[in-house]
């Protein structure tokens, strides 16, 4: 009897402790998770200036879209794939150029070293320094003029170039990132399995695609769904570069604008709660995709 | 003969892949270090100099008291560079510290505890970063603005989020940590949080600092936060940006990089320090998070 009491008090013991620890992230989540998509959701159906309840919000969003060429929200749309898409590809470059990193071709610790900077500097520092690079007399522009033979646009004031211009900057600081984790887990593939492909008369491009590459698939895998959840995410620093303006902005830039700039709350809830809608079908494929690649290799 | 051998066959691992990676990474690098040093530069001309010859790498006369002008010249609404650094780093300090803290207890408890409702916890974890949810911006305004965490340092409670990539990281790492430590010290009678905080912790310090030093790096250069919920807590990050939105046209370009220079040299200093930690934090979880 005795024993039987010690024991449950020492569980009872356990799952206060337990819990004790967890309690700051569960508050968390349940006030900046829970209670926020809660509220997101219901004041998406809450009219915003009479406060009345139903789908006015909703409408508004269907109307603008019905614009066709004027709409804004197409717009947003086009440009965040533009960006969505430039990650996949930045993905799948940095994969391959990362075999090479990792063969240790010339000055390979130096590059690794200077891919890392980026990420290591501010970005508002980095946009400062793109700006002035690529603004009239820079080098950039400098560089232009003796390339076409003409003046250079305003790049970033010019709607012909502006989103142009953030693409090449989100690859220049994004590609190293991926490259450095890319190169860092096929390290980590021991050096046994290599030199026994390579006994094996494997060469290098097959010791590419048929070793590596499915050896790291899974961190490629995790990378790639990432992309995929924050599909309608995908943005470049719009708000350092343009501030939205000359076609440039992004749904992500939108919802900035529409909450912190506006404070139209509701708005701004039922656009989110569409495209969380939306997201749920590319986030299944691309799941579904992902599990297709080779999973959980031992060596 | 033997030389040519030599040569032949180091010729003979040079393949097209491998020069077109060259080319790529040396244009890309060369390109980013250019640049860099291009800003250097910029920050210690003369302002008329830097307009009418934006390109030069050797200006006539190297001011390096741009620098010192940064202080003054570097004002955002009465707010000068001294505070906005001061923000910086209680925020990113604040913030790391936080997060850090509840991270890696939550990772810990998820890793060697059992637990009844921990499948729930886990399923919820794993639902929550698998499901975008878009649109929340709204809402977690609204909860600051009533809860009077905008515009207030309260904003730092909104990172003691136990999920995310950290607590991803640290739990496989607690995962591969054993538990015989953890019974010496039970059949010694010491409590679980004694436990944890003597004999769990120090074994994971290194990992754990390291995330840390990446959060710190992340949080320096996080410019979103203060633009968006802290109109008069301008960071460095953010205080450039809006000088820059502010002066638009007038604006004295070699003293705003100085700043942008200035901006950098803390996690550049960290970065240097601490390379082989960070570089290892990043190659197994990415810096953003």
């Amino acid at each position: 009897m005795k024993k039987v009491n010690l024991k449950r008090r020492r569980v009872i013991k356990k799952h206060v402790f337990v819990y004790g620890m967890l309690s700051v992230a569960i508050l968390h989540f349940v006030v900046f998770y829970v209670y926020v998509n809660l509220d997101s959701f219901l004041i998406a159906f809450q009219d915003q200036h009479t406060g009345e309840w139903g789908l006015s919000n909703f409408k508004l969003f269907f109307n603008d879209i019905l614009r066709g060429k004027d709409s804004e929200i197409l717009l947003n749309l086009r440009n965040t794939m533009i960006y969505f898409i430039v990650g996949i590809l930045n993905n799948f470059i940095s994969f391959i150029l990362a075999y090479y990193l990792y063969k240790k071709i010339p000055l390979h610790s130096v590059f690794r070293f200077v891919f890392v900077l980026p990420m290591i500097l501010s970005t508002v520092a980095l946009t400062a320094v793109y700006k002035n690079l690529i603004s009239a007399g820079g080098p950039g522009a400098v560089l232009w003029e003796a390339v076409t033979g003409e003046v250079a646009p305003n790049f970033l004031y010019d709607a012909r170039y502006a989103t142009i211009c953030i693409v090449v900057f989100v690859i220049w600081t994004g590609l190293g990132m991926n490259l450095i984790i890319y190169s860092g887990a096929m390290n980590r593939i021991p050096e046994s399995v290599i030199e026994s492909a390579r006994l094996d008369g494997v060469n290098s491009f097959q010791e590419m695609w048929k070793i590596v590459m499915p050896i790291i698939a899974p961190t490629f895998g995790t990378t790639m769904l990432l992309s995929c959840i924050g599909c309608f995410g995908a943005s470049g620093p719009i708000l350092l570069f343009t501030g939205g303006m000359y076609g440039t902005s992004t749904i992500s830039y939108w919802m900035y604008e529409y909450v912190i700039v506006n404070q139209q709350f509701n708005y701004a809830a039922a656009f989110g709660l569409c495209l969380s809608i939306c997201s749920v079908p590319i986030v299944l494929l691309c799941n579904w995709l992902i599990n297709r690649l080779p999973d959980d290799i031992s060596y | 003969m033997k030389i040519r051998k030599k040569i032949r066959k180091r010729l003979s691992k040079v393949t097209l892949g491998k020069i077109v990676a060259f080319l790529i990474f040396a244009f890309f690098a060369g390109t980013l270090v250019y640049s860099l040093i291009w800003a250097v530069v910029s920050s210690l001309k003369d302002p008329v100099e830097y307009i009418v010859d934006k390109n030069t790498f050797f200006p006539k006369e190297w001011l390096f008291r741009n620098y010192i002008e940064a202080f003054e010249l570097l004002n955002v609404k009465g707010h000068n560079v001294f505070e906005m650094f001061f923000n910086s780093v209680w925020l990113t300090v604040g913030k790391s510290l936080i997060s850090a803290a509840v991270c890696t207890t939550t990772a810990y408890i998820m890793s060697k505890y059992e637990f009844v409702g921990k499948k729930i916890i886990n399923v919820v974890i794993l639902a929550s970063m698998m499901i975008p949810l878009y649109g929340s911006q709204a809402a977690t305004l609204k909860l600051y603005l009533r809860t009077g965490m905008y515009n207030s340092p309260l904003i730092l409670l909104a990172s003691a989020s136990g999920v995310g990539s950290m607590f991803l990281i640290l739990r496989s790492y607690f995962k591969g940590v054993s538990w015989e430590y953890a019974e010496a010290a039970q059949l010694d009678g010491a409590s679980d949080l004694w436990i944890y905080l003597k004999v769990m912790l120090p074994i994971a310090k290194p990992a754990v600092l390291s995330l840390f030093m990446v959060m710190l790096i992340g949080g320096w250069n996080d410019w979103e936060t203060s633009v968006y919920y802290l109109p008069d807590y301008p960071t460095i990050a953010s205080g450039l940006y809006l000088y820059e939105k502010i002066s638009s046209f007038n604006i004295n370009f070699p003293v705003y990089f100085a700043g942008v220079v200035m901006a950098c040299i803390p996690t550049m200093i960290l970065f240097l320090c601490f390379q082989e930690q960070i570089m290892n934090s990043i190659t197994t979880g990415g810096l953003k998070g």
